[in-house]
């Protein structure tokens, strides 16, 4: 019976000290957003960290400078896509604040696929 | 024997989990709290924090971010870097100085932000700082 009990606490602590080195770091103003895309209105927005570390395996967002070029583009996760091209410096300029964990929006010239806006935000908040 | 060997084997496993996870990230300097810290004046405002330190600060208001905009059709600033700190404070700078966007080219997700806004809330000075004392 004493054997038991000291095998039941043991596995209690085991337990509570896997659990505790495993909580992940929740604390802080955060907003992980997934993709949205909107055919209707040519808007695409997210995340990279929300894309990333979506429960599904259809979402991205990204942009690619080839020097004046740019290329956006993104997929959600029902598999709705956009892509847009843009050639102009200040846009590759803008391409290059990416980060791993910058926010990304743009939006298509309507009935085109010439980006129309683009912004990006870097902030804490979109951090993992 | 058996059940002693299976005893051995168990605290063996145990042994090696624990050590696994709690190595504790004490190693190199670190610089505690980088919290954003935001300073308003009768001319000028300003704001410093470091991405780490907002985003893994205890509360939940406290954050630091700086955006590029671009649109061929409506007015944007090029640029805006926003604070507000764990009071709920907040400053904002805005710029269509293409020299700012440089400097924005040089964030990553452990800098140091700072920035200055003029009393009309037009930046004055934006600066990226990086280090190993910085990373979480």
């Amino acid at each position: 019976m004493k054997t038991n009990l000291k095998k039941l606490i043991g596995t209690a602590v085991l337990g509570l000290t896997l659990f505790t080195h495993s909580l992940p770091t929740w604390a802080g103003y955060v907003q992980q957003q997934f993709i949205e895309v909107r055919i209707e209105t040519n808007q695409a927005s997210g995340s990279m960290v929300g894309a990333r570390y979506s429960g599904d395996s259809q979402q991205y967002i990204t942009c690619t400078s080839h020097n004046p070029a740019v290329t956006c583009s993104a997929r959600d996760k029902t598999g709705r896509y956009l892509l847009c091209t843009k050639i102009d410096p200040q846009w590759v300029a803008a391409v290059r604040t990416i980060t791993d964990s910058s926010h990304i929006s743009f939006a298509l010239a309507p009935g085109t696929q010439t980006c129309d806006s683009l912004t990006i935000k870097n902030g804490s908040r979109f951090l993992k | 024997m058996q059940a002693k060997l299976k005893n051995i084997l168990g605290l063996v496993a145990l042994g090696v989990a624990l050590l696994t996870t709690t190595v504790p990230t004490w190693a190199g300097q670190v610089i505690t709290g980088g919290e954003v810290s935001i300073y308003i004046g009768s001319d000028h405002s300003s704001a410093g924090g470091t991405m780490v330190g907002a985003r893994y600060s205890a509360d939940n208001k406290q954050y630091i971010e700086c955006t590029t905009y671009l649109s061929t059709t409506i007015w944007v600033p090029l640029i805006q870097c926003y604070a507000q700190d764990k009071a709920g404070q907040h400053i904002l700078c805005s710029s269509r100085d293409p020299k700012f966007q440089e400097t924005l080219q040089a964030m990553t997700d452990s800098s140091y932000i700072s920035f200055q806004a003029d009393s009309k809330g037009a930046c004055t000075d934006i600066g990226i700082s990086h280090g190993s004392n910085l990373l979480k």
